[in-house]
């Protein structure tokens, strides 16, 4: 299959998922008094939905910079561990290796990371498609929620498409590794995350993860 | 707050850590430590979103944290019954738009 439209079926399930989301993510922009139009340009630049849904909440109580910042920040640290998988994949020139890095969002890595590899130009033509697919449903679906969103009636709980959609990648990936060591690593992680940092748990346990997967370097074991 | 000025700061904030692997890359790709943490790391990031995604539509509050489990389950379920990604969406979303609809 061409890599393109193995992209763009790979990514039927994430538009599904960012259609809903975005239409909600429209109207909470509405709802914060912003000109409708400025929620597509948002998503376009910054692309970070969990982001933009707490930057919009967190403006409702406070203008300040700093408190956004320490409520945004914490957020989209977690996306620095996703390039990390693949460093290798993306070999493009400069320009448009910032836009993969600025197009790795959750559900771009679980996809990119779970499918088998294509050699070479079709690979990278496939990374590239994927990234845009999934960036076009997002500005499409804010776009959506901005400007008929109203007019779409009830949007209470569809944000649950992108918990369904993350629940299949993650047993899609969990099926092909067959191991436990990186569902015991998480549960210690959540649980360490949960003590010390409740406010900033997946930063806390990303954190202790990734510690974790470093201390582990036994080289007869089973890799994951 | 004007919409540009937030625009611009967001696009900075979520922007950065992004492009960190990228700026590192280099030096940490040589080393044997990277490739080990490379084994399990994502799986690890994985389970950690599922847990991130299920609280954020509204926490680990009652009753909600009930549907929530129970649209999860129905993904699961649809997952290893028919192994369709859309399939197994679809099937929690409207169990779990319909649990909704009768409780609340």
């Amino acid at each position: 299959m061409h890599p393109v439209n193995y992209a763009f079926r790979l990514s039927i399930p994430v538009g599904l998922a960012y259609f809903p989301f975005g239409i909600a993510f429209g109207l909470l922009f509405q709802e914060c008094g912003y000109t409708w139009f400025y929620a597509p340009i948002m998503s376009f630049f910054v692309y970070a939905g969990a982001v933009q849904y707490v930057a919009l909440l967190t403006l409702k109580n406070t203008s300040s910079l700093m408190v956004l910042f320490f409520a945004t920040f914490p957020l989209a640290l977690r996306n620095s561990f996703y390039g990390l998988s693949l460093l290798d994949r993306f070999s493009y020139s400069p320009l448009v290796k910032g836009y993969m890095a600025f197009g790795l969002v959750d559900s771009t890595y679980a996809i990119l990371y779970n499918t088998q590899k294509y050699e070479g130009e079709k690979d990278r033509l496939f990374c590239f498609a994927l990234t845009c697919f999934n960036h076009i449903y997002w500005v499409i679906g804010t776009f959506l929620g901005a400007y008929i969103g109203k007019s779409l009636g009830v949007t209470r709980g569809m944000e649950f498409m992108l918990t369904a959609l993350t629940f299949q990648l993650a047993l899609e990936l969990l099926e092909k590794k067959k191991s436990w060591r990186p569902v015991l690593i998480s549960l210690i992680g959540l649980g360490v995350g949960f003590l010390l940092t409740p406010s900033f748990l997946l930063g806390g346990a990303l954190a202790v993860c990734a510690t974790l997967a470093l201390i582990d370097f036994s080289p007869k074991e089973e890799r994951v | 707050m004007n919409p540009i000025a937030l625009i611009l700061f967001l696009f900075v904030v979520s922007f950065i850590p992004r492009l960190l692997p990228f700026l590192l890359a280099k030096p940490l790709q040589k080393s044997k430590a990277f490739s080990v943490m490379q084994s399990t790391l994502p799986s690890c990031i994985m389970i950690l979103l599922c847990v991130h995604t299920f609280r954020e539509g509204g926490g680990f509050m009652y009753p909600e944290v009930l549907f929530r489990l129970a649209g999860v389950s129905v993904v699961v379920l649809a997952h290893f019954l028919w192994r369709k990604s859309i399939v197994s969406m679809l099937s929690g979303f409207f169990v779990y738009q319909l649990i909704l609809r009768i409780f609340s």
